[in-house]
């Protein structure tokens, strides 16, 4: 019996095997469906990019034509970002967003917040006293921190990475990063969580 | 006087009542008489610059802090970047009367944020004289205390990762990590001592080993 026969009247010993045909069609389509999307992923090739940021290496599908579409979700940045040879367009402040904390100024410097890039600020308005600003501040780190994705530190020394401006909540938030076990990386310039 | 021109993205309503801005301009003044210029002035943060040199006094968007930082542009692989230095580091590296005259503040009043920043403005024309010229020596003795300052939180850091190890050891009786952990910090971390406890933690834990 084949399974384009007519199955009207099977015998109760052909249950198995009418039911063994419907499996081996159900497989052979699985397996195309796999094949397909194997040969559209080989068509792109696999590089190895130094973004040109302080992470360093990170994997793309360059594709044939114009981009490169990150497929290593690395540590959280530029998800769904398109990058060409001159430029990159990124969604911005979705979750996946790297976070950068340091001082205002650093902040502010022309290029300090790369794209995929995102501060805390926007979720730090002013509660007008020092008390009341670090508690909030403090809570929204501790929800960042809680995500278990590096931080980058702005206000750091270009030339080697060292930490620098280590006062007020700079310092505070930085104390915090150590205490829960986070430690900096001056090479990196990330503070990266414990584990 | 520059236009006011508060940071995009980091204004701070009301903090203009706090006239930050007036009071960097009345005791920040002698840095136009040296040549400096002011390129950016808001309600928490102004700048001057003497290509290459600048100076940046902010008043914390949150904290409240005043500060004010030294520097100067450098290029690095043929990029240009800015090198700065809290005025903290240059109290380090003058020291003596400069290191003992200088305040970290914090200013949450009109009053106390004119009094604050005439302070800051005044330690900064008393002892920034080299600095805020470009002197070479200074700019490096600041990287050098940056780099110390830097060493000795890396350090922290490392301590109290090893202090969380030894401590979880020391309570499972894992005595080959309590030393193994002690043993680290007292070797590697120059700028952290062990307590008197954690010393005799680990000669309790060698001699555990030896038994």
């Amino acid at each position: 019996m084949t399974c384009a026969q007519d199955t009207r009247g099977v015998r109760p010993a052909d249950t198995t095997r009418i039911r063994r045909c419907l499996m081996l069609v159900m497989l052979v389509l699985v397996s195309v469906a796999v094949l397909t999307a194997r040969a559209e992923t080989a068509s792109a090739s696999i590089a190895y990019v130094y973004d040109g940021q302080a992470n360093g290496a990170r994997e793309y599908a360059v594709t044939d034509g114009y981009g490169a579409i990150p497929v290593v979700p690395d540590i959280g940045r530029n998800a769904g970002s398109v990058c060409g040879p001159s430029r990159c367009s990124y969604a911005t402040n979705t979750a996946d967003d790297l976070v950068v904390i340091g001082k205002e100024a650093d902040l502010a410097a022309p290029g300090a917040i790369r794209p995929g890039e995102t501060t805390l600020l926007d979720r730090l308005p002013d509660q007008h006293s020092p008390k009341l600003n670090w508690q909030q501040n403090s809570s929204v780190l501790r929800t960042e921190m809680s995500r278990g994705l590096a931080i980058r530190d702005a206000s750091v020394d270009p030339v080697t990475g060292d930490l620098i401006n280590n006062t007020g909540f700079l310092r505070a938030e930085r104390n915090r990063l150590t205490n829960h076990g986070w430690t900096y990386d001056p090479k990196t310039t990330m503070w990266n969580p414990p584990g | 006087m520059h236009e006011h021109t508060d940071i995009p993205g980091f204004e701070v309503s009301g903090r203009s009542a706090l006239d930050f801005e007036g009071a960097v301009a009345r005791h920040f003044a002698f840095l136009q008489d040296r040549g400096y210029a002011v390129v950016r002035s808001g309600s928490t943060f102004v700048r001057y610059e003497r290509t290459p040199l600048f100076v940046n006094v902010f008043h914390g968007r949150g904290s409240f802090e005043l500060g004010v930082e030294v520097g100067r542009s450098t290029v690095l692989y043929g990029e240009t970047v800015e090198r700065s230095f809290p005025i903290g580091y240059l109290a380090t590296v003058i020291g003596g009367e400069a290191r003992e005259t200088y305040r970290s503040r914090t200013a949450t009043t009109s009053a106390q944020v004119d009094r604050f920043v005439a302070e800051l403005g005044h330690w900064l024309e008393a002892y920034g004289e080299r600095v805020l010229e470009g002197d070479e020596a200074t700019f490096v003795a600041l990287g050098e205390a940056v780099a110390i300052e830097s060493t000795r939180q890396m350090d922290m850091m490392r301590a109290t990762e090893l202090r969380r190890r030894a401590e979880e050891a020391w309570r499972s009786r894992d005595y080959a990590t309590v030393v193994q952990a002690y043993d680290e910090m007292d070797r590697e971390l120059t700028t952290v001592d062990l307590r008197t406890f954690e010393d005799g933690r680990l000669a309790y834990a060698r001699k555990a080993l030896d038994r």
